[in-house]
């Protein structure tokens, strides 16, 4: 057998190719004794866009495109945890543009990193720090061949903390960072919706996330690429924590941005952003006759707890026309307390200013509060929807009911809530001869502050009726309300408002849902009839009468009640409930019309059904009847 | 010097191998019609001599015609070399193997089996025609029928034979026996291409040693074997054989080679008439494949690139390696009376598995080197362009190329190094799996031949088969991870409803899973009736097969994934006829027709077989009609056979997988997002069904004796092959949102006729000529060169080129702004450069003390002519609009790829016999 076993050793021959051991991945720190690390800080601060030789920064990486939501990006944030490592170092997050997909198989979560600055570019513009390859005036991704060169990796994981932040409380040192968000849930008007991918998304969906708490409500976009995995995924119907990166995007917007659909954690059940405005009330406006740079504006604060009124502004209307917003945002007002919006001007010898006046500080100086008592005033949330006012913000107050020259109108004591619609009976005017400081209560409401009218006022009111209300089917723009003068006198209606409470989701209180119609100064006769509608020609096309009053705000669908308020802001008259949503009530009269029965003849502040004839769905004009009872 | 009239010569005839006489043998003297028989157990010669002659010739069967000078008959023993076609057989493993697989590592050419024929022409496509894909009469591997022990060797899967499982058996080929296309075989009907008929029976072996060993540069670099065949007493004969080839790389980069070959066989005379054999066949192999590429690749990197490999710790390694491990057990019986009558019944069984491996990176990018994005096209096609980009990624793929497996382990590292951060959200990047087919197999067979007299012979055969396979994927190698997330790569679909998010581990099954049984019946029953002027025949065959498929995993995207699919029976039957006219000895006229009908392959019959239990609509078998007319004329010293052919294809059914983009109306990409990828993109499984398909052609195969030791042989082979028809294109696609958006029902589109008529089948060189000169010397070495031209070789098509969807809005109204001189740019058919080949053989035979040595060598492409075997249209851009974006691109992302042939290659080996 000797002679076979040169052909056994040849049967026996090895390849190349037999068992392939496993490669040794084990990761070796850089050293980097030779290197001159600077903070993030350091580098924003740079002068000029290119860095210098052997620099380098440290970093952690806090972005992952695991799931498709970053492309050819990787951002890095100087700190594991969530403050400042000094007042020199604070926690800054970075972007860097790297030209890899799946950069996440190289560069995970948490994986401590050095960028090797020389040769590399950054920018600053939205004040976000960026870094990539220089091209031209602008950064590209550093290529994938070189991304070892500039990006070192070191043997350390580090665990990520994200930075829980209120959404009020995001500042421009969070962008690029990574930030929890507590208590947040999607718009409910978003939801069903998907993350993105929805043909109204162009690149990315872009979803509002929403914090309401209280008096506040916030809001910040999530936004989803269509090329994440959890693109078509329904947004959740729950509260929830978010964790992102906070950025701003291509549209100038700040946004989080998710690295994986697990960054939501679901809390329970969504809960309804319900967002009460708190009790702010204007309480008191002045023009002291004997100190013009004394004017104020005085807030009070009806709450049981101090409230911080960023956001907020106070707006004057000079002569119902020029707008001057007063910003309040550094305004803390304590509960029962009160905050004071004072002229700036200093001090002459014979015209004290705020300060001199009353021997304290207002808590807010402009040279815009400056109103001479025929000027209105109106108090905005950070939303911008107005929660009280002082006057008519349209009109003129000139030889109005409401002017105050030289005088001073308070908020009688009784009062605790503010109202988007002016409502002369919760205000005491005083024209003329006030002087101060013995004349005026700033910082205080006084027991004695109670309803006062002053005599030098003539104003006229009358037991007007509301007579019927119409929404017809075929013509929606003949929608009208028919008012009636029962008593042997003309009436002037001077002044006299008709408010019009149009509920909807955003719309849920009765101040925000109050539409006023401020009726003119036209005068019917006795037993006469004054039409508010909505369109002059449609409403004369349809019934072949005229309207007196026109008013785009005329348009309830039948769901929608009305008050009838006298130039003393008395409730008169009243049609339906004002405090809620009139639909599938007693009182609806969808498509059709409700009549006071010819018996009533008098006003009736307090609504009763039984005093109508409710008809729904009516087909023909003949059938309603304007101007005849 | 001349002897003189009545003077006698004489001497001893032997076999040049075995050194045993020549028991019968002729002697001719040329330019006479001096012709004399000799039937001698000592191999003596003795005939007398009138005039003065130089020179004459012996010639025995099976050996090689010996020239015979009379002044050197000193010693008067002449030897003989027999004609056993010991090199060929060499070679022929070596080269058929170079192309015996496809793109998809399938069995697709065979043409090398022909090296064997006695035929010119056929003998110079095997063995000439090597490496460039040319098939003869243009047909495919599934047309030629190989049987062991009359056995069936073509699988049912695609009626492709079962080449592995024992084509490096060495010494196999030496007990062949092969009809010619459309030829007679008596043990089965057979393919238009013929039979190979093969036989493991010991007793049908030559007792003796061989040991022999090649060196080579194509597929692999080494060879060594061993067989040994002897008898015991009680009349037992015993076969071993083994070899191994083995090699780092063939002529294309990172392919590597390792093949092993047994075979054991044992076979019992019971009594004169009957004999039981046993034999157990084992041949393992693994092999790492090259890929196919664009012209940008082969500009950029050459022809041997290939970027299925890269280094590990140092060495390289295949991602794409095809394993196949196939042993199966033969038990035969043969009863044989004298010529009369031969019936062999024999059972085979095999239980084997056949895996390719590849990655998938479901949590990765695409790691191939030349993916798209990674080449300098894809930076040039940039909105914007950036030069330095393009230059960088040109550098890294001249300097690199290759796959990057350090890459992949650290991706898999790192990915499961932060856990603590992502809440577990990341699995493994990348994985190695293979996609595996494990097949169970069991055949039984009976064939009679008959002789009924000396003029009319009978033959039948039946046979029942059975398979059953389990294809899955399976996890070869985690590269360093921990486990990897069972999901779709891009749609991120469940692979099995059942565990969703499942993590797989090495061993484990994933992706698909499901098995096939399969039963197939088939008969045939022939008749021969040969008279000294004329031969005829007839033959009629049948087959039924019976498949079902029964799905493991409930997939996502199909809602008919899990569970048996319905029964599907198919039958077909075949026809055949042939006349042989002798007009004389030396002129015959061969008349052959067939009418072959072929039932869909489980491939065809389970179009998306990995998750659906889907059949293909049109079940109807494949009809062939193959008609042909051959001239022979046998010269003394020159001979020639012509031969006109023609073949109809009819229902035709073609699949193939490709990722398409442009399915809907405004496929607006945005390239400088760096995402191709949209709504309007589908993996699609496209069918092309009812195809017909049309082959004519002649063939020329000649020989001429220049002199006694120089030889010219000169063959033509002209064919055309195009489709014939219009027909239809179906794609199933995953029934998905997307896919029912863009008109898919149940995942199925009919996309309508795609108009292909008279476009050229995809089928290598359509024409070839090929001359050579070979010279013989009477001193056993000899050496020959040849010239071949190859002309007439057209890529495949894109189908989907052809259809309206191409030219149409989703909506069916045109595209507007068609172009319509660019459709037809789009739409011409790229034919490949012609090629000639200059190739150089050559070898010597020994006599020893003991024993027989031979050496052989060849060079194919002398001259290292780069050439291109063929390619394929990019069917990715499914619209106009698509391709005209890649027509505007300075280089075209998704140009055609080419199947590149081999530069200079050898192959020398030696072998001693005793």
């Amino acid at each position: 057998m000797k002679k076979y076993s040169f052909i056994l050793f040849l049967l026996l021959a090895c390849i190349e190719d037999d068992n392939h051991k496993a490669i040794d991945t084990t990761l070796v720190s850089p050293n980097l004794s030779e290197k001159t690390e600077i903070t993030f800080q350091q580098l924003y601060n740079l002068h000029g866009n290119t860095i210098g030789k052997d620099t380098i920064i440290t970093g952690y990486v806090i972005s992952s495109d695991a799931k498709g939501n970053y492309y050819k990006e990787i951002v890095v944030q100087n700190t594991l945890g969530t403050s400042d490592e000094s007042e020199q170092n604070p926690r800054m997050g970075l972007k860097v543009r790297v030209g890899i997909i799946n950069s996440y198989t190289k560069y995970i979560l948490g994986r401590k990193v050095a960028i090797h600055l020389e040769g590399l570019k950054r920018t600053t513009s939205k004040n976000m720090l960026s870094i990539g390859r220089p091209t031209g005036t602008y950064i590209g991704d550093i290529l994938e061949f070189d991304l070892d060169h500039f990006v070192l990796k070191f043997n350390e994981i580090g665990k990520l903390v994200p930075k829980t932040v209120a959404l009020s409380k995001i500042d421009k040192n969070d962008l690029n960072t990574l930030i929890k968000v507590e208590q947040l849930h999607l718009k409910s008007s978003e939801l069903g919706m998907t993350f993105s991918g929805m043909s109204t998304d162009e690149y990315d969906g872009k979803r509002t996330l929403e914090y309401c708490q209280g008096f506040r409500k916030d809001t910040i976009v999530m936004e989803t690429s269509n090329f994440a995995d959890f693109a078509d995924k329904t947004l959740p119907n729950k509260q929830l924590n978010v964790t992102g990166i906070y950025q701003i995007n291509f549209d100038n917007q700040p946004v989080l941005v998710l690295n994986a659909l697990q960054d939501i954690e679901e809390l329970g059940d969504y809960i309804d952003c319900e967002v009460k405005l708190p009790n702010i009330l204007i309480t008191e406006v002045a023009d002291p006759e004997n100190a013009s740079f004394s004017r104020y504006v005085e807030l009070y604060n009806a709450e049981d707890i101090e409230l911080d009124l960023n956001g907020w502004n106070l707006s004057r209307f000079v002569n119902g026309g020029t707008e001057q917003k007063i910003s309040l945002a550094e305004v803390i007002i304590p509960s029962k307390g009160f905050a004071l919006i004072a002229n700036e001007e200093a001090s002459t010898a014979n015209n004290f200013n705020f300060h001199d006046s009353f021997d304290f500080s207002p808590d807010v100086f402009s040279s815009w509060l400056d109103g001479n008592g025929d000027d209105a005033y109106s108090l905005t949330n950070e939303a911008g929807v107005v929660v009280d006012v002082y006057g008519r913000s349209t009109e003129d107050g000139t030889g109005s009911v409401w002017e105050y020259e030289d005088g001073r109108a308070y908020r009688n004591i009784n009062i605790k809530k503010p109202s988007s619609v002016f409502r002369l009976e919760e205000w005491s005017v005083i024209k003329g001869k006030q002087n101060v400081p013995e004349d005026f209560s700033p910082g205080e409401r006084k027991d004695s502050e109670v309803s006062f009218v002053s005599p030098a006022v003539k104003i006229e009111t009358a037991p007007i009726l509301i007579t019927e209300v119409a929404d017809p089917q075929q013509s929606t723009g003949a929608r009208f309300v028919e008012l009636y003068n029962p008593t042997a006198s003309k009436v002037s209606f001077a002044q006299w408002t008709l408010v019009r409470y149009n509920y909807t989701s955003a719309k849920n209180t009765k101040d925000l849902a109050a539409l006023p119609i401020f009726l003119d100064e036209i005068i019917i006769p006795a037993f006469g009839f004054l039409i508010v509608a909505r369109d002059e020609m449609v409403f004369y096309d349809y019934f072949g009468v005229r309207a007196e009053v026109i008013s785009f705000g005329l348009d309830g669908n039948g769901d929608d009640a009305y008050e009838l308020i006298d130039p003393y802001g008395v409730v008169i008259d009243v049609y339906g409930d004002p405090t809620q949503d009139g639909s599938h009530s007693a009182w609806e009269y969808k498509d059709g019309f409700s009549k006071r029965k010819l018996s009533i003849i008098k006003p009736n502040k307090i609504f009763d059904v039984l005093e109508w004839e409710v008809q729904q769905s009516q087909i023909e004009s003949k059938n309603f009847s304007p101007k005849i009872r | 010097m001349a002897y003189s009239q009545q003077e006698k010569i004489s001497g001893y005839v032997k076999d040049l191998r075995t050194n045993k006489p020549i028991t019968a043998f002729e002697v001719e003297i040329p330019n006479t019609i001096n012709h004399y028989f000799f039937t001698n157990v000592n191999g003596v010669f003795s005939f007398p001599v009138k005039k003065q002659i130089e020179q004459f010739v012996i010639t025995a069967k099976a050996y090689h015609k010996q020239w015979i000078t009379v002044k050197d008959l000193k010693d008067k023993v002449v030897f003989l070399k027999p004609l056993d076609k010991t090199e060929e057989d060499f070679s022929l493993i070596s080269l058929t193997d170079d192309q015996l697989e496809d793109e998809t590592g399938e069995v697709s050419n065979v043409s090398g089996i022909f090296s064997a024929s006695d035929d010119v022409y056929l003998n110079t496509v095997g063995f000439e025609f090597q490496g460039v894909f040319y098939s003869t009469r243009g047909l495919d591997s599934a047309q030629k029928t190989f049987l062991l022990n009359g056995v069936q060797q073509n699988r049912l899967y695609d009626h492709r034979p079962a080449w592995s499982n024992w084509g490096g058996v060495d010494g196999i080929y030496r007990s062949q026996d092969q009809t010619e296309p459309l030829g007679i075989s008596e043990k089965t009907f057979g393919g238009a291409l013929g039979v190979t008929s093969l036989t493991t029976r010991a007793s049908k072996y030559r007792h003796g040693t061989r040991v022999s060993y090649a060196h080579s540069n194509r597929s692999y670099q080494h060879k060594t074997s061993v067989s040994h065949v002897g008898s015991l007493p009680h009349d037992w004969s015993y076969l071993i054989s083994g070899s191994k080839r083995w090699g780092d790389q063939g002529y294309r980069e990172g392919t590597v080679y390792e093949a092993s070959s047994m075979l054991l066989s044992l076979e019992k005379y019971i009594n004169l008439t009957n004999s039981i054999s046993v034999s157990f066949m084992r041949t393992p192999s693994r092999r790492g494949t090259a890929g196919a590429y664009t012209d940008e690749v082969f500009r950029l990197k050459g022809n041997q690139y290939n970027g299925n490999w890269g280094y590990q710790n140092g060495n390289k390694r295949n991602a794409r390696i095809r394993e196949i491990n196939e042993p199966l057990l033969l038990l035969t019986h043969t009863f044989e009376a004298g010529d009369k009558i031969r019936w062999e019944n024999s059972i085979l069984l095999q239980k084997g598995r056949i895996g390719y491996s590849r990655l998938d990176y479901n949590g990765g990018s695409n790691p191939d080197a030349a993916y798209y994005q990674n080449l300098p096209s894809y930076w040039l096609s940039r909105n914007r362009i950036d030069y330095e980009n393009v230059y960088e990624y040109e550098q890294e793929f001249l300097n690199d190329g290759q796959l990057d497996w350090t890459a992949l382990y650290q991706a898999n590292t790192e990915v499961n190094s932060g856990n603590q951060n992502s809440k577990g959200y990341t699995n493994d990047a990348f994985v190695l799996y293979e996609d595996r087919r494990d097949e169970d197999r069991i055949q039984i067979n009976s064939n009679l031949s008959r002789k009924i007299n000396d003029d009319w012979q009978f033959n039948t055969s039946l046979e029942y088969r059975n398979t059953s396979s389990n294809n899955y994927a399976k996890v070869l190698d985690l590269l360093g991870g921990s486990g990897y997330l069972d999901v779709a790569s891009f749609t991120g679909a469940q692979s099995d409803l059942n565990h969703p998010n499942r993590i797989v581990k090495e061993g484990d099954k994933f992706k698909y899973n499901y098995c096939v049984k399969s039963t197939n019946v088939m008969g045939f029953t022939q008749t021969t009736w040969r008279t000294k002027e004329i031969e005829m025949s007839g033959a009629l065959g049948f087959s039924y097969s019976c498949h079902q498929r029964e799905g493991m995993f409930d997939y996502e995207n199909h809602m008919d994934a899990i569970g048996k699919s319905e029964q599907v029976s198919l039958l077909a039957y075949q026809l055949k006829s042939q006349v042989l006219y002798k007009l004389s000895g030396r002129n015959l006229v061969h008349l052959k027709a067939a009418y072959i009908q072929k039932s869909p392959g489980i491939k065809q019959v389970f179009p998306n077989a990995r998750v659906s239990n889907t059949t293909l609509q049109n079940l109807d078998p494949e009809n062939l009609s193959s008609y042909a007319l051959s001239y022979i004329y046998r010269g003394l010293g020159y001979s020639v056979k012509l031969s006109g052919y023609k073949s109809l294809q009819s229902n035709v059914i073609e699949t193939g997988f490709y990722f398409a983009e442009g399915f809907g109306t405004d496929a607006d990409d945005d390239p400088s997002t760096g995402d191709l990828l949209d709504e309007n993109s589908l993996f699609v499984q496209q069918v092309l069904n009812n195809v017909k398909k049309e082959y004519q052609g002649i063939e020329l195969g000649s020989s001429y004796d220049l002199s006694s030791t120089i030889k010219l042989t000169g063959v033509i082979g002209l064919g055309k092959y195009v489709y014939k028809n219009h027909p239809n294109l179906l794609l199933y696609v995953e029934e998905d949102a997307t896919a029912l958006d863009l008109g898919f029902k149940n995942g199925v589109k009919d996309l309508g006729e795609v108009r292909i008529k008279n476009k050229h089948l995809s089928t290598g060189p359509q024409q070839a000529i090929s001359l050579k000169l070979a010279y013989h010397d009477p001193s056993y070495w000899r050496i020959s060169a040849s010239i071949n031209q190859f002309r007439s070789n057209y890529i495949a098509i894109a189908p989907i080129r052809y259809s309206s969807n191409f030219t149409n809005e989703i909506n069916g109204v045109q595209i507007s702004n068609l172009d319509p001189d660019l459709v037809a740019t789009f739409r011409k058919q790229e034919q490949l450069d012609n090629f000639t080949l200059i190739n150089l053989s050559g070898g010597k035979s020994w006599r020893l003390q003991k024993g027989y040595v031979s050496v052989y060598w060849n060079v194919q492409n002398l001259l290292g002519v780069n050439y291109r075997t063929g390619g394929v249209s990019s069917s990715r851009a499914a619209n106009y609009s698509e391709q005209l974006k890649d027509h505007k691109r300075e280089i075209p992302l998704f140009g055609n790829r080419y199947f590149v042939g081999n530069g200079r290659t050898f192959f020398t080996g030696i072998y001693y016999s005793f």
